[in-house]
């Protein structure tokens, strides 16, 4: 008799031990889908939040602005965006481009000063790049031209504004000199992700260039590819590099084009929100992967009689020890498959309907570029890879308990009923 | 014995007459400073002035240039209005200890508390709280005369100014070097409570103006701050009769 055939022999006749096992299996395999689930909807959705509402997929910005980042340097602009723009728009791998002049200000409030970031947004653009309007949660759009100003919800509410007060705020200029001004709030917005919101105020860009003395510039151009477009965005950038530097008449020399993926700051939170994910992901894999084992070292233990009459009839310790490990083996295939199925089916209800972190607002930094509802997705390599990450941890976990056997003889297997 | 007592005595009367030598010297001394101190505040604090000027402010991104024209009376009051083409309109009023900040796109006047006085002019090495000084010298100083030396071919008194009230000066220890011919400050350095250097001043140029003498090119430097220098030349002193209410809030707007 094959000893495959007596595994599964005994898989049926101990079916709630099975079942229990098989259901351990399973949940640890639906726990991981879920988490990485998780993960890959993080990962997506900070891309996301990067390439709308921060960089772009491709952002143009002067060279010493990256150099001296640190320092705030809003002095070091893009000159020249007419033309600029002008050059872009002739590409046509070149989709939405968004304008943004970055400002730090100071809000006078009550005779104190909050520091706060001023971006003024070109509104008619930033309305196709993002669809801007969806995300105001009160009032309206600024008018161009006007001094009226967005404020993100956070900062509105930290600071206790409304829609229709006026707000005074002092800054530097480009020319490194000070200015001052009133703005009426006409908007309070709510962006996805919350730091986005959190002392920020945007206001019209040919407003913010008169304030700022920055005349036809801005800090950055950002730009993405057209849905249709099959060059990739190195190639883009590459491309859309040599055209400035061939059609711009001046400074096309201190302009910088990186993909978002280049970008310093992006790519390193990129890589350490991985590892963080990771991480927990490893945590989680080994907290199941304990629970696994607790289970079927119990499993094992309360047949310790039947080991020993097996023993009696002349099965050799190996030949028990090869049949335990195949009912491990179909256990835990059985359960990885199965909690794999039932890990991609909640994942992909969970993807469509979003997972609301809301609920955990409270107790989340409202400094993540993370928006509130996460949409979780997992790929088909990495269905692939837990599927036999499963497998493999939980056997080699599962035959661990094997030792109850080595230590044991003939005479005390059989006295342990 | 005789010998001993002989010599006892003559050593008592020389420590006594080298003691009254060195409170005769010394309360001579502390009038010199008191002097000087006077003398060089009579210059520092002038009644009416009208000047016009320019602010030249050098920092490691170039240098760029702003106009103005300041009004003072006396120790507390001053305005300051900015008429380059990039700050036209833009007013700096101090009344007092109390600084007012005026911009002509803003709808309220900004009100400067004194936690912000640290914060520089225009980006400038010179801060609000500079602005806020003035004070005398002779109120809220003790002096100590160092040394005597030559700056740019005048000869000065080298001052260490060490202040009465830590909390009531924005530099509690100074070194100023005083021209002994027309008692102005030739050079200065201004140190914190911990006495860290913080700035510099050197007079570059100096005016008289009926019987004061005005510094007409001065030059600050922040030592916290890498490569950047800030000169204040002035063209045009007029020492006129000003209105009283050029010195107000409301007149900021007009």
């Amino acid at each position: 008799m094959r000893l495959s055939f007596i595994a599964r022999r005994n898989l049926k006749r101990h079916l709630s031990n099975t079942i229990r096992n098989t259901f351990v299996v399973s949940i640890s395999a639906i726990i991981l889908m879920l988490l990485f689930g998780l993960i890959g909807g993080m990962e997506k959705d900070l891309k996301h939040t990067i390439t709308y509402f921060l960089s772009g997929e491709i952002r143009i910005q002067n060279k010493l602005y990256a150099e001296n980042e640190i320092f705030n340097p809003s002095y070091f602009l893009v000159p020249n965006i007419e033309s600029i723009i002008s050059i872009l728009e002739q590409d046509k791998d070149i989709g939405n481009i968004s304008l943004k002049l970055h400002i730090p200000v100071a809000f006078v409030q009550n005779n104190k000063f909050e520091a706060i970031q001023l971006t003024g947004i070109d509104f008619a653009r930033e309305q196709r790049y993002n669809n801007i309007q969806k995300y105001i949660v009160e009032g309206r759009l600024p008018k161009t031209g006007t001094r009226e100003l967005l404020l993100g919800n956070t900062t509105a509410k930290t600071f206790n504004i409304q829609v229709g007060d006026l707000v005074t705020f002092t800054g530097s200029t480009a020319l490194r000199g000070s200015n001052g001004m009133s703005a009426k709030v006409v908007g309070i917005i709510k962006y996805p992700a919350s730091m986005l919101n959190k002392r920020k105020a945007i206001i019209s860009l040919d407003v913010a260039q008169y304030f700022f003395r920055s005349p036809n510039a801005s800090t950055e151009i950002a730009f993405r590819q057209t849905p249709h477009s099959r060059v990739s965005l190195e190639k883009l950038a590459k491309r859309t590099q040599t055209n400035l530097t061939t059609q711009l008449k001046h400074n096309s020399d201190m302009l910088e084009l990186q993909t978002w993926n280049q970008i310093d700051t992006f790519v390193q939170m990129l890589q350490i929100a991985r590892v963080i994910y990771l991480f927990v992901g490893f945590v989680f894999c080994l907290l199941s992967s304990l629970v696994v084992y607790n289970t079927i070292y119990m499993a094992m233990y309360t047949r310790k009689y039947e080991f020993g009459i097996m023993n009696a009839m002349g099965f050799s310790n190996a030949m028990l020890r090869k049949i335990i490990k195949h009912e491990v083996f179909y256990t835990v295939f059985l359960g990885s498959v199965l909690g794999i199925l039932v890990g991609t089916i909640l994942v992909s209800l969970l993807g469509h309907y979003g997972l609301d972190l809301n609920t955990l607002e409270k107790g989340i930094d409202d400094s993540t570029l993370l928006s509130n509802v996460i949409y979780p997705t997992i790929s088909i390599v990495w269905i692939t890879m837990l599927l036999l990450y499963n497998i493999i941890i939980c056997y080699v976990v599962g035959i661990l308990p094997l030792r109850i056997l080595k230590k044991e003889t003939v005479l005390s297997l059989l006295k342990s009923n | 014995m005789k010998k001993n007592s002989v010599i006892q005595k003559t050593s008592s009367i020389a420590t006594f007459l080298i003691f009254f030598a060195g409170t005769i010297i010394s309360a001579q001394t502390s009038n010199n400073i008191k002097t000087i101190l006077q003398k060089t505040d009579q210059n520092r604090i002038v009644g009416e002035i009208k000047t016009e000027g320019t602010i030249i402010i050098k920092d490691k991104y170039g240098t760029r240039t702003s106009e103005i024209i300041t009004y003072s009376k006396g120790r507390n009051y001053t305005l300051i209005e900015f008429t380059s083409a990039a700050e036209r309109g833009q007013k700096t009023l101090r009344i007092n200890d109390k600084i007012y900040l005026y911009y002509p796109d803003a709808e309220q006047v900004v009100t400067l508390n004194k936690s912000m006085f640290q914060q520089s002019m225009m980006n400038s090495d010179i801060s609000y709280e500079d602005m806020a000084g003035d004070k005398s010298l002779e109120e809220l100083f003790t002096g100590k005369i160092e040394d005597e030396q030559t700056i740019n071919g005048h000869k000065t008194y080298r001052i260490y100014l060490s202040a009465k009230n830590e909390r009531k000066t924005t530099y509690p220890y100074q070194r100023i070097w005083v021209r002994k011919d027309i008692f102005t400050i030739q050079k200065a350095e201004y140190f914190t409570r911990k006495k860290k250097l913080r700035k510099t001043l050197s007079v570059n140029d100096i005016t008289k103006i009926g019987n004061i003498y005005y510094p007409t090119d001065i030059t600050i430097i922040d030592v916290l701050k890498k490569n950047s220098s800030t000169s204040v030349k002035t063209k045009n002193i007029s020492l006129e009769k000003l209105q009283n209410n050029i010195f107000s809030v409301e007149m900021l707007r007009f």
